[in-house]
């Protein structure tokens, strides 16, 4: 639908548009088509048009498109500001049908709104603003989740069995394969790092109380909980939020159903029930990774190694690393599932908020394993 | 005004899935120019054969000739020289959610013309209102707009780069009646004003009357029957007769006759 051009035309080369001004007359030539406009355009608005009339003269323009259309309009609304008369010569009877349709859309540079961009001080308040809305907003998600929750323990009868056993399925049971692996190695460097200072010492054996100490009290708890919340904190935001774009939450709302009760309940109920388990896991495969370790590079022999964690590693120990699982499962499904709520509009968004349910599910996570520490010796536990 | 010139052949073209065929040796031409609605039934593959002209999927076997080039066998570089003289306007209008509307139809702009951002702008605005809509509505996202008013953001998408070739697919369903109206009128502008040929899908009977120089009924894998609308009304073959002799056909013919 370029203007102008036979059929045999479309196909040669192309040229490029020119704009050249010579007295009082504009010449151009060439192309007159978007692809082509480039060549003259960014210096369209240093041009030194020349006063009093003018002629513009078309006739070397081969194509026309309604970038050209729009190219000439605008330098038609220039030279009317300064009143000045102007002669078109050269325009086929296509490109003026383009002038005039261009025209007639009444656009002019100064309506073309602009992105409004802020300064640094505005800037800084909004994403301030946003901030803490999102606190408040996280806040309240809670909230409503723990109200939902309590309607749910006064009739149990509500409480989806269903979902929660195909969630546990999805986030249990499908991760102990990378679980159990990662802790394996886990367990495996530990062992292998701190067993040639140990022998140094002639203090082999210990490298039972080093692998079992760090694993079972700090480590699986805390790779396990990394672990599922890049794996399943990051399914939940996706989920929650695809179907927050394809209005599938709404449909939920609109047959009755609560979102939270269907959606989010479940998920958190199931990987406060899963997230302990892979970690009593996790806690088994580091201590084996170790002790393969130890025999190999240690000598020490499993029997042995075994006698001895079960003198290092006290049940104190071991429930504060499993206690801190369920803590750590809650903080991951609500991040995952407020973010998922948090979607609006586009798959972008979706990408975005995952990212955003991930990155702060992992720093949540090691920020209460953090203050678990501090409390706990405080306790003196 | 229709000239000869093809600009779209399609020759022997067959598609399958797995077992499934749903064209088998189609034969079509799309002459320049011309309004080329292309109707048939629910699964008859209208949707699937206007991917296949816009070089979205690849056919089983035969060939499309598109705009004298043919495409199954080319290379992509050159496919995405022949692409920018396509325009696509999707059932759902697939526009991009992350963008406003003026920066989706400045995609194609900043693609392929190095021109500066402004002026991409300025045209992305003459744009929206050759659909219609305000520059103002331009920094809105899609998901702020309504049904009507994605499609013809998307339409304004779609014209960009002045395609010489336009798809529609299912221009006007999900509209209500006067916006369906309204934009087959505004087709019919566009058609005048930057004479694009047009190859669209269709069930709304309105905007055939309105708007299709030439009718394709696919059918049992292949075209049943082609002609202009009135050839398609008055036609007493049994396997055309019950797309076109229904209430709804007729009333929409009716509308035609009484506004001519
Ligand atoms: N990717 C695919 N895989 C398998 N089958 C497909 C695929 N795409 C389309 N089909 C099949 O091809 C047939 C034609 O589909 P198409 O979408 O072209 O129908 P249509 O004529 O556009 O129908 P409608 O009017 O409902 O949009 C259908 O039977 C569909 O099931
Ligand atoms: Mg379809």
């Amino acid at each position: 639908m370029t203007a102008n051009l036979s059929p045999s035309m479309r196909n040669d080369k192309q040229q490029r548009a020119t704009l050249q001004i010579k007295d009082s007359s504009l010449i151009c030539g060439g192309d007159w088509t978007v692809q082509q406009l480039a060549a003259f355009e960014r210096s369209l608005d240093q041009l030194r048009l020349p006063t009093g009339p003018v002629q513009i003269d078309l006739r070397a323009v081969r194509r026309f498109d309604t970038g050209g259309a729009w190219v000439l309009q605008r330098l038609l609304l220039k030279l009317a500001q300064g009143q000045q008369a102007v002669d078109i010569s050269g325009l086929s009877a296509e490109a003026s049908g383009l002038l005039k349709l261009v025209s007639e859309t009444g656009i002019t540079p100064e309506k073309v709104p602009g992105s409004a961009r802020s300064g640094v001080l505005e800037a800084l308040g909004r994403s301030s603003l946003e901030r803490a809305l999102y606190g408040i907003g996280l806040l309240a998600f809670v909230g409503e989740m723990a109200s939902v929750w309590l309607g749910q323990l006064i009739r149990p009868g509500r409480i989806r069995w269903r979902e929660i056993a195909h969630e546990l399925g999805e986030a249990g049971y499908k991760a102990l394969g990378i679980v159990g692996l990662l802790s394996f190695l886990l367990g495996v460097v530990i062992a292998y790092q701190g067993g040639g200072q140990l022998r140094q010492y002639a203090a082999s054996l210990f490298v039972a109380d080093l692998v079992g100490l760090s694993m079972v009290r700090e480590l699986a708890p805390l790779i396990t909980a990394i672990i599922i919340a890049g794996r399943s904190g990051s399914a939940y935001t996706a989920q929650i939020g695809t179907m927050q774009v394809t209005e599938e939450v709404d449909a939920l709302r609109s047959m009755g159903i609560a979102p939270m009760e269907l959606l989010v309940l479940p998920k958190v109920l199931a990987l406060m029930i899963a997230l302990p388990l892979l970690t009593v896991y996790a806690d088994i495969m580091g201590v084996l990774g170790g002790m393969v370790m130890a025999s190999m590079q240690l000598d020490v022999g499993f029997a042995s190694y075994i006698d001895r964690i079960s003198i290092a590693v006290s049940v104190e120990s071991y429930l504060v690393g499993i206690g801190k699982a369920p803590v750590f499962a809650a903080i991951i499904a609500t991040v995952g599932c407020y973010q998922g709520f948090q979607v609006v509009g586009s798959a972008e968004s979706v990408g975005r908020h995952t990212t955003l349910s991930v990155v702060q599910s992992i720093m949540a996570v090691i920020v209460v394993d953090a203050a678990f520490s501090v409390a706990l010796n405080y306790f003196g536990i | 005004m229709l000239s000869p010139d093809p600009v779209i052949e399609v020759r022997d073209l067959t598609l399958r899935f797995g077992r499934k065929v749903v064209h088998d040796r189609l034969n079509l031409t799309v002459r320049r120019g011309e309004i080329l609605a292309i109707v048939g039934g629910s699964g008859s593959g209208k949707s699937t054969l206007l991917r296949m002209m816009a070089m979205l999927q690849p056919p089983s076997a035969g060939t499309v000739l598109l705009l004298g080039d043919e495409v199954t066998s080319r290379g992509l570089v050159q496919n995405l020289e022949l692409r920018r003289r396509l325009g696509v306007l999707f059932q759902q209008g697939a526009l991009f959610g992350g963008m406003s509307v003026l920066e989706n139809i400045g995609v194609p702009l900043h693609e392929h013309s190095g021109l500066s951002a402004r002026l991409i702008d300025e045209i992305g605005c003459v744009k929206l209102e050759l659909v219609g809509l305000e520059a103002n509505d331009g920094l809105l996202y899609p998901n702020q707009l309504s049904g009507g008013m994605r499609k013809r953001a998307a339409l304004a998408r779609a014209i960009a780069l002045d395609p010489e070739l336009l798809f529609l697919d299912e221009p006007t369903s999900g509209l209500d009646p006067l916006s369906a109206a309204a934009f087959d009128e505004l087709i019919l502008e566009l058609k005048s004003a930057l004479d694009p040929t047009i190859v669209m899908v269709t069930h709304d009977m309105d905007s055939l009357w309105q708007l299709a120089d030439r009718v394709i009924l696919l059918g049992e894998t292949r075209v049943l029957a082609e002609g202009t609308m009135e050839e398609m009304a008055d036609s007493r073959d049994p396997a055309v007769m019950p797309f076109f002799q229904n209430p709804r056909a007729r009333a929409a013919r009716a509308a035609v006759e009484r506004s001519a």
